[in-house]
């Protein structure tokens, strides 16, 4: 599971960590119980400053997507609220914010969704998928 | 003040050293055989592929460069003191301890020079949502070991000051300097697992699945090579303080025993190293795929 982090974005970091985080806890991908990587580790890889993430993982907590559990670290939380059986549902609002945004930059959403799925090599796993 | 010089015999030891090392750092500088990439691989379940080999045989090069440049210097360093001041270390003429904290000195200084390497620019970051901990890395015997052992330093260092003493031998070497170096031992170990633990949280970029995977095996094998060391040189320190423990003591029996007892520190210690820092097949223990995952 990767988080991806866009530094030309207008969305601030601790934002796009936050949102992605909770897409991916909200869908599942993320399954209760999971641990997270440390603040200091993910602001190391991401090259953000540890106050960024902090802030983002401060949020999720106030937002019961995740709990800290003292020197063991940080994990899913159990009971994760609106917690949607449906994953389909809940990447379409997603991908409803995704294209909103795109449309209010001028940007056709169809095109960056292309190019992200190239970056990503999933064309061929979507293809064998369907 | 008493002045020392080497032996025939010391010279001797000196040489052979030398040459060995020269050996080794040529060897080392050489650019990695493919027998050599690939036992080291299997030795860290790393599965080869065509990007991550040259980032494995760039980090054998390097890390195996300054390690023998490192043992080599920490050889000679004993030698080059006493023809220059005209006496041994305060710790005595341990060359081997002396060798294995160069080496020790040479591991490090290769992962300070890749944790100073500036991160590539790109306007897009990634990372990978799996949790690195330093028992992925390395065995938690060796984590463990480096936690406890310097103990047993300080509590031998403590029976040193009050063991009846020998009156005719005097006390050398002093109990504040015994006492300051078991002291020194426990400030090395936490020094080597705060090391550890940068080179584990050093940045981990998420990048293909193979280099990802070269990347963890490299982290482990760093880490191996700086706990081994740090195992060895915590027991020649153990045996030292036994050592010299077993020189001032006014008991043959404890003599006798606590020089056996020091003997096998130092047998233990380079076992320790071959072991650990050689031989020990390790595959970190995280996610097989953690990039396409």
């Amino acid at each position: 599971m990767i988080l991806r982090i866009d530094s030309s974005s207008a969305i601030p970091p601790y934002e796009q960590i936050r949102g992605q985080l909770a897409t991916m806890i909200a869908t599942g991908l993320l399954p209760a119980g999971q641990r997270l990587p440390s603040i200091r580790q993910l602001a190391a890889d991401l090259g953000l400053a540890g106050g960024t993430v902090g802030r983002a993982f401060r949020e999720l907590e106030q937002g019961g997507f995740i709990a800290s559990r003292g020197r063991h670290g940080t994990f899913v939380s159990d009971h994760v609220p609106a917690r949607r059986p449906d994953r389909e549902r809940a990447l379409l609002e997603a991908a409803g914010v995704f294209a909103t945004q795109a449309v209010q930059a001028g940007v056709d959403p169809r095109r960056l969704l292309d190019r992200a799925l190239k970056s990503i090599g999933s064309n061929a796993a979507l293809d064998q998928t369907s | 003040m008493q002045t020392a010089q080497l032996t025939s015999a010391g010279w001797i030891i000196l040489g052979v050293g030398v040459v060995i090392a020269a050996a080794g750092f040529v060897w080392a500088v050489s650019p990695p055989g493919e027998t050599r990439i690939a036992r080291w691989s299997s030795h860290h379940g790393l599965g080869l592929t065509e990007s991550n080999r040259a980032v494995i045989a760039a980090y054998l090069r390097r890390t195996r460069a300054l390690q023998f440049l490192g043992a080599g210097l920490g050889w000679v360093s004993s030698p080059v003191n006493i023809s220059l001041v005209g006496r041994p270390f305060p710790l005595g003429d341990s060359w081997v301890m002396l060798a294995v904290a160069g080496y020790l000195v040479g591991a490090a200084v290769a992962e300070v020079v890749c944790l100073g390497r500036p991160r590539p620019p790109a306007t897009v970051r990634a990372a990978a949502l799996a949790p690195r901990t330093l028992f992925d890395y390395v065995p938690a015997a060796s984590v463990w070991t480096i936690r406890v052992l310097p103990f047993a330093t300080v509590i031998l260092a403590v029976v040193y000051a009050i063991a009846p003493k020998n009156p005719q031998r005097g006390v050398d070497p002093s109990v504040a300097f015994v006492v300051a170096a078991a002291i020194v031992v426990v400030a090395f170990a936490a020094l080597t697992e705060w090391f550890s633990r940068i080179i584990v949280l050093r940045p981990q970029p998420a990048i293909t699945d193979d280099l990802l995977a070269a990347d963890d095996a490299i982290r482990a094998g760093s880490i191996h090579s700086l706990s081994a060391a740090a195992v060895a040189l915590i027991l020649l320190s153990l045996g030292w303080t036994l050592l010299s423990l077993a020189g001032v003591t006014v008991n043959p029996q404890l003599g006798a025993i606590v020089s056996g007892l020091g003997v096998a520190c130092d047998l233990g210690a380079l076992i320790a190293w071959i072991v650990l820092g050689h031989v020990t097949n390790w595959q970190v223990r995280r996610g097989a795929s953690l990039v396409s995952g």
